[in-house]
């Protein structure tokens, strides 16, 4: 699997007052690959993704997206290169409809003078949005109604779905499934993989190292904000995933 | 149209008569729907109990439209700010400043031998600009110092007044030229509708497109309803913020050139109680005070509660103190309503027409691999 690199991330450190949440992480992302990235709590990950993102930024370091240096000024930055994130607490505004979760900061506006006074297109949104949730397979009771309306797995439903709509290049997961039940969960898998056959890059956060050994390429162990070891998954077991992250055995 | 996967319990009729139950379910969701019913009733009853019908007479009816006028604007620019998850104490102290700086302005202009016209016109800019002004002092100190703006519209609200009593002590006049109390103040549009209320009802208007059709509308709800959400979504959090004072602030400018042509001055100590009016008429309509909900309809019709219970109790030679008690309990009633909704939404006891399928099927996650979900979802 020698693919090109989609992203390289070098010497990214971020500290959050007297905490050191990373401390020089060094990480390619090949193009077309889930990427596991596993590590106790507190060892970076979500620092990490953060940075990937555009929510964080690094105090030092660089990212280099296509060959090229990019800096996340913030998550639209990110968002135009193609780069989308689900985040563990899945980030949705309760108040609004599912359409417009889905198309927050990026509203369809109206046809002509009224679209150009940034008039909103909620009938083109539901629509959207209702075409879009099936092509994924994601069926929501009612369209219509505030998110708060619906239970926590169609909530995480949602969320995935609004960043599966927009990722082009990369979808970065912060357990994903962490709040879902088992079956969920799978399902939630199954999407993952379907995404990664469309050719979209996927780094997955998760805790589960069976979930880790059954969809990744490779694997990333985090260790007090670096990297501790880096695994092709087929040659790895999950002793040994458990060993890097604990730092029991040097891997 | 749907396939054979419809869960059980999920009532097969809801396709034709949708529209109208959605309309309903809209309409019911936020104390919106019980606020205006209850509106209409006080009406009623208050008309059918005043001698002669006299609480709907058309002076009556004018005068309290009158009445509702500055309130209202002053509520629609409050609804913006507590939408989006904020609050703002000040705008009593700002509308009262905004227009003495306007009189002292109209009063030097006439002085200084320009016409009538032009003192009004220059002064009210004067109102609008001073106002703007003490809203994005409040938006940027509430940004960029992240004091909760509760605190620094309390410290502004202080020291507005404060600027607008030293102003207001001096030699000069603390009139509005007559012609702004005989035009604005007493006019009517077409003789019919009077211009205050000419005005409020196109500021209510104008927030009702901006907060229901734009996408400025849509990022306040967002940003009241999850900021962090809102942020990672990529909406500018900072500007939105200085934004919404600022309409707040304008909308205090504006409800303070309405009370100057009404009363032809602006009292420096009777503005003390009303942004906790105001906030009180919003939430009332149906805002949340913890963001993320609320209409301007409500605030409508929250405006017009205190002011027809006002109007009505005075009618029937009922004591008018009464208003307060109500209003006072109707507020509690509102946030308590608006709480009771939250935790059963929370709960998922929704009561709505859309019952969770039979636990065995996962309604929000994709399909299992091979199963097609359904059909396209509804609309």
């Amino acid at each position: 699997m020698h693919e090109a690199t989609l992203l390289t991330a070098t010497g990214l450190r971020k500290a959050f007052g007297h905490v050191q949440a990373l401390r020089g992480v060094d990480l390619r992302i090949h193009e077309g690959e889930i990427l596991g990235l596993i590590g106790d709590n507190g060892a970076g990950k979500s620092t990490l993704i953060g940075c990937l993102s555009g929510v964080i930024r690094p105090d030092t370091g660089s990212i280099i997206v296509d060959g090229q240096d990019v800096t996340f000024e913030g998550p639209h930055d990110a968002r135009a290169h193609g780069i989308e994130t689900v985040y563990q607490d899945l980030a949705l505004a309760p108040d609004l409809e599912p359409a417009i979760n889905l198309y927050l900061g990026r509203e369809i506006v109206r046809p002509g003078i009224l679209g150009r006074l940034r008039f909103a297109d909620r009938g083109a949104m539901r629509r959207e949005a209702a075409t879009r949730l099936t092509q994924l397979g994601i069926d929501l009771p009612r369209l219509d109604r505030p998110v708060s309306y619906l239970s926590g797995g169609q909530r995480q439903a949602v969320a995935i779905a609004r960043a599966l709509i927009w990722a082009r290049r990369l979808l970065l997961l912060d357990e994903p499934t962490a709040a879902l039940g088992v079956r969920q969960s799978r399902m939630v898998h199954d999407v993952i993989r379907r995404v990664r056959d469309q050719g979209v890059t996927v780094v997955l956060i998760s805790h589960n190292m069976a979930d880790v050994l059954a969809l990744t390429d490779r694997v990333v162990a985090m260790r007090l904000g670096s990297v501790a070891a880096t695994f092709h998954t087929a040659e790895a077991t999950a002793d040994d995933l458990v060993a890097a992250i604990t730092g029991s055995r040097a891997a | 149209m749907t396939g054979p996967a419809v869960p059980v319990g999920r009532p097969t009729a809801t396709q034709a008569p949708r529209s109208v139950r959605a309309l309903l379910d809209r309409f019911l969701i936020g104390s919106n729907g019980a606020i205006f019913v209850a509106l209409v009733v006080l009406i009623v009853a208050f008309w059918l109990a005043s001698p002669n019908g006299a609480f709907l007479s058309s002076l009556n009816v004018r005068a309290m439209i009158l009445a509702a006028s500055s309130v209202l604007v002053v509520a629609v620019g409050v609804t913006f700010v507590l939408i989006a998850g904020q609050l703002d104490l000040s705008i009593g102290s700002v509308l009262v400043l905004s227009g003495v700086v306007g009189i002292k302005v109209m009063t030097s202009l006439v002085d200084a031998g320009l016409g009538d016209a032009v003192a009004i016109a220059v002064g009210c800019l004067v109102v609008l600009l001073v106002g703007l002004a003490c809203g994005v002092v409040n938006g940027l100190i509430t940004v960029r110092l992240r004091i909760p703006s509760f605190i620094v519209t309390l410290g502004t609200l202080s020291i507005a007044l404060g600027i607008a009593q030293l102003i207001s002590v001096g030699p000069l006049s603390q009139q509005v030229p007559g012609a702004m109390n005989d035009t604005i103040g007493r006019g009517a549009l077409l003789g019919i509708v009077p211009w205050p209320a000419v005005i409020a009802i196109s500021v209510a208007f104008v927030g009702w497109v901006v907060l229901s059709q734009t996408t400025l509308g849509l990022a306040c709800y967002a940003v009241g309803s999850n900021r962090e959400a809102a942020r990672r979504a990529g909406l500018p959090i900072g500007r939105l913020m200085i934004l919404v004072f600022a309409i707040v602030g304008v909308c205090a400018g504006i409800a303070a050139i309405i009370d100057m042509s009404r009363f032809t001055t602006v009292s420096v100590a009777g503005y003390t109680n009303t942004a906790l009016a105001a906030i009180a008429a919003v939430i009332i309509g149906g805002t949340s005070l913890f963001g993320g909900r609320g209409t301007i309809t409500g605030t409508v019709v929250g405006t017009s509660i205190p002011v027809v219970l006002l109007s009505g109790l005075v009618i029937l030679r009922v004591d008018p103190f009464w208003q307060n008690i109500v209003i006072g309990t109707m507020l509690i009633v509102a946030v308590a309503f608006d709480q009771l909704q939250r935790e059963r939404i929370s709960r998922g006891l929704t009561g709505g027409p859309a019952p969770e399928p039979t636990p065995p099927t996962d309604p929000g996650i994709p399909g299992e691999s091979s199963a097609p979900a359904g059909g396209p979802g509804p609309d």
